[in-house]
């Protein structure tokens, strides 16, 4: 049996036809799809994202670490790891603080709107990585500060957009206060396990090093 | 020489090149899951088109019927 799609049909499998990487750019932008998607489509979308999410860090530890052949090579596995186990070590504890929360958000949509949150903040670090690049080699004063600020500013752009993310999908519900506890928790653990993995996968940034690559026992040295 | 939290050197090498282990058995099995969850995806926008279909020509006739009754 032969089916031809028309009219809303043929909208509907057009929708489905579109890439991953278009209805994540879609997310990213609009914080949501035009039409819902099944669970099932939803959690390739979410393995899509965490994997386009890897390939963008990728590209900024290239230019991060341009400084030598190696070291660049090196940050293409170190920091799209740093980013995967992070995102891992914080997983679980936002996951129990929705349960404990009573949030009105699903466990699949609090990790779905992490990692497209995770997709945006990268786009935003690869976005920069070729400034990043030109710096370290053209300033000595600008290059490890600008590496530094375009972390912060990915980290910032991440934050919002997952706060934007659950927000949305929580909108008109009693309670959804309680849906931005697990977001606030997953944010500063996702930095707190961010902290001691780059310190574990130091250097990252140049040969010099940063503050950054003592851990937490650096960062807040007196 | 002492690294991170007072330990060795080799020492933290040995807890990143574990948890790179990890991290890399994780996207092995985000592969699978991958695999498994796309194909289901597709079925069920297989199965949701074909829903449509049957309720838009089911419809069809119907409205037909509708008009035939009232002319």
């Amino acid at each position: 049996m032969t089916i031809t799609p028309k009219g809303s049909d043929l909208a509907s499998s057009a929708h489905a036809r579109e890439s991953h990487v278009a209805q994540l750019m879609t997310l990213t932008c609009r914080g949501e799809l035009a039409t819902p998607l099944t669970p099932a489509a939803q959690l390739a979308l979410t393995i899509s994202a965490i994997v386009c999410a890897l390939v963008l860090s990728a590209l900024w530890g290239v230019a991060a670490g341009s400084s030598s052949a190696t070291l660049a090579l090196a940050n293409a596995f170190k920091v799209p790891m740093v980013i995967l186990l992070s995102a891992i070590a914080a997983l679980p504890a936002g996951l129990v603080a929705l349960r404990l929360t009573n949030g009105r958000l699903a466990a699949r949509d609090l990790v779905s709107a992490f990692a497209t949150s995770m997709f945006g903040g990268t786009l935003v670090l690869a976005t920069l990585a070729p400034l990043v690049a030109v710096y370290y080699h053209t300033s000595s004063k600008a290059g490890v500060p600008l590496a530094l600020g375009s972390v912060f500013v990915s980290l910032a752009t991440a934050t919002l957009l997952f706060g934007r993310a659950v927000k949305r999908r929580v909108a008109g519900e009693p309670g959804r206060t309680a849906s931005l506890v697990p977001v606030v928790i997953l944010v500063a653990l996702f930095s707190a396990a961010l902290m001691q993995f780059v310190a574990l996968a130091s250097p990252i940034i140049g040969e010099v090093g940063t503050r950054f690559d003592g851990g937490f026992d650096r960062v807040f040295a007196r | 020489m002492t690294s991170l939290g007072g330990h060795s050197a080799g020492y933290t090498q040995a807890v990143w090149l574990v948890a790179s282990l990890f991290g890399a058995a994780v996207l092995v099995v985000l592969g699978l899951v991958y695999r498994r969850v796309r194909a289901r995806a597709e079925l069920e926008e297989a199965e949701r088109i074909i829903a449509e279909h049957d309720g838009s020509a089911r419809r069809v006739p119907d409205r037909a019927a509708d008009e035939h009754s009232r002319a």
